[in-house]
């Protein structure tokens, strides 16, 4: 099960999709891979992928990303269905805890990316539809904005304040108990 | 905005998030302040946050202190909220309890002649007004009251030691359900499913109020045999019951939270001899059943005032599902004049005790009265 997408010859058996990203750029990859995406296992489940799948709204150097985060959790998909029915076997269990130490670490790392580049993920995760990648890129954004003030949160993201003075004001009746 | 190939606009800077993606990120902040902080940034990040503010999962309690400032905790700091915008102008009143996130205001002296008490939500202003006494029966001053419940905006109900009463704002009266318990008297109370539990002190009896229907309640889970219910009967210990609602609305729960005699317990950051039960009502055959776990994602906050379900799904260490939170670890409940202000909490999975702690608090060292859970409502 550990093994399932990781030698070449197995991949080159399974079924092949190619995802076309805004910069017409080719990337050959796994169904189980790409089905990561809802967004695209619809597309295959209506059979529209035959000539590639356009991607408009995500550049090559995201979309690059985003399949090495989905090579790497299609594993872990994998080996969760394998496991799953000697779930009570300890063995099992030991190997399940080692691949999810493993995985969170590829999660830290992968998320280790300039604010710019999180923002594209963000949107294509959204776009693709890829439930575990949204909520690791959100939850990334979370973490960066807790304790912080809103002119931190604006410095940080590169934010202009185009608040009107009026709405500011509002602001301040409606947060003055918690801003003090 | 920038153009993709195909002539769709697509969002290109921070400023720029799409509304709903703001509402996943606001999800996943458990902090109350960090919501209203989020809101503040800009335009867009406004508008997202006032749309999703009905649908987001209810933020962390702050711990009201003395009922008079707010401290919250997720973001790693302690943060001092001043209740100002919440004081009455009135003279003579002053706050007498905290209930979710209502607090309750009544004259300051016991023979005032002011005849009425509300429940104020701090951030929204709403004031619910309600006259002081149960009425000629009881004789009670309301700011006795055990737990206030705003079951609705139209439905306020108090919790007594021996009865149920309701109140729909705009009434001359409360109307009061007594208790059949005549043996006991009430210690906690649930809104569930539309009626008010009430659960006593004797052999966590369990009895159901409902507004309108006068006296006569059912009573819905009769005692036990001791072996399933008092499961210890060393009488010295402290042992705290709860009754909570879960996540979902569908479980009633009842937590027993038990602590030996403070002065058996040296040093004080020995946990030998608390443990924490959890039961869920089993309605239909009129029993509480012992859970060992709740939901990965689902811990309990307990409190006199209010307790409620919350759901984590962070990171945070000190925040994690399938916990029981309760106030003021350093002595637990009943001492709390000189405890700092802290949470203690029981991990379920693994049984351990352990702290939250308000580390600057420490340095502040006021003297603490009152501490409560505060449910920012908006």
């Amino acid at each position: 099960m550990a093994s399932a997408g990781s030698g070449d010859e197995k991949a080159a058996a399974a079924a092949m999709i190619t995802l076309i990203s805004s910069d017409n750029e080719k990337f050959e990859v796994t169904e189980a891979t790409a089905t990561l995406s809802q967004t695209i296992r619809h597309m295959i489940e209506d059979g529209c992928t035959d000539g590639g799948v356009p991607l408009p709204n995500v550049t090559s150097k995201i979309l690059a990303r985003v399949i090495e985060y989905c090579k790497k959790h299609a594993t872990a998909a994998a080996g969760e269905e394998g496991s799953s029915s000697s779930f009570s076997d300890a063995a099992f269990l030991e190997v399940d805890r080692a691949f999810l130490e493993e995985l969170e670490e590829f999660d830290d790392a992968f998320l280790e990316v300039d604010r710019a580049t999180l923002f594209d993920l963000i949107l294509a995760a959204n776009y693709l539809d890829i439930k575990g990648l949204l909520n690791l890129t959100c939850q990334k954004v979370a973490d960066s904005v807790k304790g912080k003030t809103p002119e931190q949160i604006r410095e940080m993201y590169n934010i202009v304040n185009d608040l009107t003075p009026e709405e500011e004001a509002e602001i301040r009746r409606e947060t003055q108990w918690a801003f003090e | 905005m920038g153009l993709a190939g195909n002539g769709i606009r697509y969002p290109q800077s921070w400023s720029e998030l799409l509304p709903e993606l703001a509402g996943l990120i606001l999800r996943l902040l458990l902090c109350h302040i960090d919501r209203l902080r989020f809101s503040c940034v800009c335009r867009r990040w406004r508008l997202a946050a006032q749309q999703h503010r009905p649908h987001l999962p209810p933020a962390l309690p702050f711990v009201c202190l003395n009922y008079t400032a707010f401290l919250s905790l997720p973001a790693g700091e302690a943060r001092r909220a001043a209740a100002a915008a919440a004081a009455p102008a009135a003279e003579g009143i002053s706050c007498h309890g905290c209930f979710d996130g209502w607090l309750l205001y009544g004259p300051h002296e016991r023979y005032s002649n002011i005849d009425k008490c509300s429940l104020t939500n701090p951030l929204s202003g709403a004031t619910i007004e309600m006259p002081l006494h149960l009425g000629d029966r009881a004789k009670s001053n309301m700011l006795y009251t055990r737990k206030f419940i705003v079951c609705s905006p139209d439905l306020i109900s108090a919790g007594c030691s021996d009865c149920v009463a309701f109140y729909r704002p705009g009434d001359p009266s409360w109307s009061v359900s007594p208790s059949n318990d005549n043996r006991g008297y009430y210690v906690d109370f649930a809104f569930y499913r539309g009626k008010i539990y009430a659960l006593n002190n004797l052999a966590d009896e369990l009895f159901v109020h409902e507004a309108g229907s006068g006296a006569a309640v059912e009573h819905a889970i009769k005692a036990q045999s001791p072996n399933n219910t008092v499961g210890d009967l060393d009488k010295n210990k402290l042992s705290c019951h709860y009754l909570v609602v879960s996540c979902t609305g569908k479980k009633l729960l009842m937590v027993k939270w038990t602590v030996p005699p403070y002065h058996r317990r040296r040093p004080t950051t020995n946990f030998d001899g608390i443990t924490v039960e959890v039961f869920e009502a089993d309605l239909e055959e009129g029993r509480w059943l012992e859970v060992s776990s709740l939901d990965d994602v689902e811990a309990l906050f307990l409190g006199r005032g209010c307790s409620k379900a919350v759901r984590f799904n962070g990171e945070d260490e000190r925040f994690q599902g399938n916990r029981v939170y309760v106030l003021g670890y350093d002595n637990f409940f009943g001492y709390c004049c000189d405890a700092m202000p802290s949470y203690g909490f029981c991990d379920l999975r693994s049984g351990r005790i352990g702290q939250v702690r308000h580390d600057r608090m420490r340095v502040a060292a006021w003297p603490v009265i009152s501490m409560e859970w505060f449910f920012p409502l908006e």
